[in-house]
């Protein structure tokens, strides 16, 4: 069986999602978008265009481009009359009062333009997915009839489509958002897209959703925002030039254009400029259009567009037979409502509510979609809910540093090892604290469980290899074992309810960390810096050793009392400047120190031997502290 | 032995069997749709600097475009000659980085790399070819990044 998908079937735009390792995931076409233009053209050797490729001759080939077919699909041609003569192409009559379009002499039904919107849809998801696409959820208006859902149903047929199930828009945004596990809630959907207004009201309960009420403006959308901004354009330009810019289609289109970004940008700031240089020339010259536009100004121009939203909510409430108290929850759909002025008519029509946004206003239909897909697939039936830690997990080292072994958010099961060692000569045992959190030093973080890995062989410091392996199960059971790759000795605790951090807890540990960030990695890199001078200053001491009588008098000397210094530096804790300087004097002096041994016996460094510990490649340069 | 007894475990096994087969299932899905995702994700990186590049020199089209417009508008020669100057360094740089101009004058309108914006009543093309380019196309490999907005060759219509 091949994928499951989900489609938003849109008036001007399309969009296609599938169900991917259990997460909804939007498919980019082959032109590289995320939405289709539902635009379906015939050219004169009988090619069929879809998308794109449609709308960029559609100004040559008027009669023969399709678009906004979904205002005719399922209905009768004595329901259209007032939408037909909108469309430059040619809508008729078929059997049974039937819409019918009249292509090059051919008729042919609005389920099979459709049709080719979905084929075209469905080829582009083949070819990314990698698999063949089958079965198919399309989403349609709350206020389609029998007769336009079976239409829809067609279409997909036609194209051919196993049409796993019809749903309505409102309901997949619903289910996008996870609405459907909710007991007895009422929802309203408010979906503003490019060309049309929907309003719905819905009731949820056992995953069921009931459609109580629904309104809207079939001829409302973010094209009437971006003409608002391209007349005051004009006019303002007008005003200061004299010249009127929407007689020069050049000029149009690039007012057209730019009012769609300056609106666009609005949503995120409060001003934008608008510049169109050399956008028109006069007997005098070149001339510019320069000018910013505020969001107030836009609020202004817009305000009428806004208020002609509040209508159809007030009368679906009414039709519902409810207040804008009895909302429980408030969904944002379509482009158009990242309008702030759009989205505080919402909070004021529904009580104050905070509506929700988080989905992509212009996907979350598809996505919905999608989800049902998955659901008829049995591909979300009981999936398993694949959990994160929280939290990042580590063990504490030398300084009292935290090393985390899994970052927060990773994904359980996981299981993930490091190699530490150990921070003096001769230790027995290491000491293994398990930490949660995401501040960088240990004492900040939450300490989940200590044990003790003892019987590790007499060796240098940094010579034992201790691998320490975190493992959380599916359950979010944490497992923490420490072995001691020399010795094979290893010993083991177990954690339950790592994961079971409430959230308040969660967001409150987080949260202190990004406040603390900068100061807590300082803090790290100071302890850093000590343990690499500490390491330093263990190697020339036994460099000392091992280079014995070789060494010449006077440098040995020297190097002894830098390396008093350091030791003593950091036995009390001398500031971090004063460590680093002597740190970078003694690994010098020490350098020197081996070359003119060497030199002496004729030796090279290489031959040396054994001076210093060898750090082994993935042996980690941090190390537990003997307590 | 009861039959209610004997009946359990055969139960319980056939239960456990289709649980092992929903699971069995489950995994093989997850793989699949695992090892998919790792394709595309390859596939997906090799273009990822390709397409911060393509993203940011289609931004800087509208600048080409200024460019062009105000040759046209612009009367003193030498400020010209400067400005082009500017303009084929600026514009040269973006073709290294692997911008190309569609040619489309004079050829069949296609809607792959043109947007017509209307016909020209012209007898020096063929019908159907474009006749005029109002604002350049241009393309980035093998993407689109804006079509040519053209005008296409028509006859003109004769008046007896």
């Amino acid at each position: 069986m091949g994928k499951t998908v989900g489609i938003d079937l849109g008036t001007t735009n399309s969009v296609i999602a599938v169900m991917e390792g259990g997460k909804p995931t939007v498919i980019v076409n082959t032109e590289g978008d995320r939405t289709t233009p539902s635009v379906v053209a015939f050219k004169d050797d009988g090619e069929r265009l879809a998308g794109k490729v449609a709308r960029r001759q559609s100004v040559l080939n008027p009669e023969n481009t399709l678009y906004s077919v979904k205002r005719f699909i399922g209905r009768r041609y004595s329901e259209v009359t007032d939408e037909r003569k909108l469309v430059p192409y040619l809508v008729t009559s078929g059997p049974n009062d039937a819409v019918r379009f009249d292509i090059r002499g051919k008729k042919m039904a609005p389920e099979e333009i459709s049709a080719l919107i979905l084929r075209k849809l469905v080829d582009d998801a083949s070819k990314y997915l990698g698999e063949k696409v089958t079965d198919a959820v399309i989403t349609v208006p709350a206020y389609f009839n029998d007769s336009q859902r079976n239409a829809t149903k067609d279409a997909g047929k036609i194209a051919g489509l196993n049409v796993l199930r019809i749903i309505n828009e409102p309901t997949a945004a619903a289910l996008a958002y996870g609405l459907d596990k909710k007991a007895n809630e009422t929802i309203m959907v408010f979906d503003l897209g490019g060309g049309t207004f929907d309003v719905s009201i819905l009731d949820v309960g056992d995953g069921v959703f009931e459609v109580k009420s629904t309104n809207g403006d079939t001829h409302l959308g973010g094209d009437n925002f971006d003409k608002e901004v391209v007349d005051w354009l004009a006019d303002e330009f007008k005003k200061d030039h004299g010249i009127d810019l929407r007689n020069d289609k050049q000029a149009l289109q690039r007012l057209i254009e730019a009012a769609e970004k300056a609106k666009m940008e609005l949503s995120t700031t409060m001003e934008t400029q608008i510049n169109l240089p050399f956008i028109t020339a006069d007997a005098n010259g070149p001339k510019h259009l320069d000018t910013k536009l505020t969001r107030a100004k836009f609020e202004d121009l817009t305000a009428h567009l806004v208020e002609r939203c509040r209508g159809p909510v007030t009368a679906a409430l009414a039709d519902a037979k409810l207040s804008e108290k009895d909302i429980d929850e408030v969904i944002l759909v379509g482009g158009s409502t990242r309008i702030p002025a759009v989205q505080k008519l919402v909070r004021q029509l529904t009580g104050g509510k905070d509506p929700h946004m988080g989905v992509n206003p212009d996907e979350v239909v598809a996505i919905g979609a999608a989800i049902q897909g998955g659901v008829l697939a049995g591909e979300v039936k009981d999936v398993i809910l694949l959990d994160v830690t929280p939290l990042s997990l580590g063990v504490e080292t030398l300084g009292g540093v935290m090393s985390r072994i899994i970052e927060r958010n990773t994904t359980i099961p996981v299981r993930r090892s490091q190699i530490f060692s150990t921070a003096e000569d001769n230790q027995p045992a290491v000491d293994i604290n398990v930490l949660q959190g995401e501040r960088e030093m240990a004492r900040d973080n939450r300490s989940l469980g200590q044990f003790k890995l003892d019987g590790i062989p007499t060796a240098h410091r940094g010579i034992p290899q201790i691998e320490v392996t975190f493992d959380i199960d599916a359950n979010g059971i944490l497992k923490v074992s420490a072995r001691d790759k020399g010795s094979g000795k290893e010993q083991t605790i177990t954690i339950s309810g790592s994961t079971s951090l409430n959230k308040s807890e969660i967001d409150r540990m987080v949260h202190e960390a990004e406040i603390h960030a900068s100061e807590d990695k300082e803090h790290k890199q100071e302890v850093e810096a000590r343990n690499e001078a500490d390491s330093l200053a263990y190697q020339v001491e036994r460099q000392i050793k091992d280079l014995g009588d070789k060494a010449p008098v006077h440098e040995k000397a020297r190097v002894e009392q830098l390396l008093g210094d350091l030791k003593t530096a950091l036995k009390e804790n001398a500031p971090i400047d004063r460590i680093r300087t002597l740190q970078g004097d003694l690994q010098q002096a020490a350098h020197s120190l081996s070359q003119s041994a060497y030199q002496q016996t004729g030796e090279g460094p290489a031959g040396g031997g054994g001076a210093g510990p060898q750090h082994g490649e993935d042996v980690v340069d941090a190390e537990f502290e003997e307590k | 032995m009861s039959r209610q007894e004997s009946d359990a475990p055969q139960d319980e096994v056939l239960a456990l069997r289709e649980e092992l087969q929903e699971e069995k299932n489950r995994h093989l899905r997850t793989l699949a749709d695992f090892d998919n995702y790792r394709k595309r994700v390859e596939r997906d990186m090799e273009s990822n600097s390709t397409r911060g590049k393509r993203e940011l020199i289609k931004e800087l089209i509208a600048v080409l475009d200024n460019f062009e417009r105000a040759f046209g508008q612009i009367k003193d020669e030498q400020l010209r000659q400067g400005l082009r100057m500017v303009y084929q360094q600026f514009f040269d740089l973006l073709r290294r980085q692997g911008l190309e101009i569609i040619e489309s004058l004079g050829k069949p309108f296609d809607p792959c790399e043109h947007e017509g914006i209307g016909y020209l009543e012209n007898r020096d093309f063929l019908p159907g070819h474009v006749a005029e380019e109002l604002s350049r196309g241009y393309r980035f490999g093998s993407d689109l990044l804006r079509p040519a907005r053209v005008r296409v060759a028509k006859r003109p219509v004769r008046i007896e």
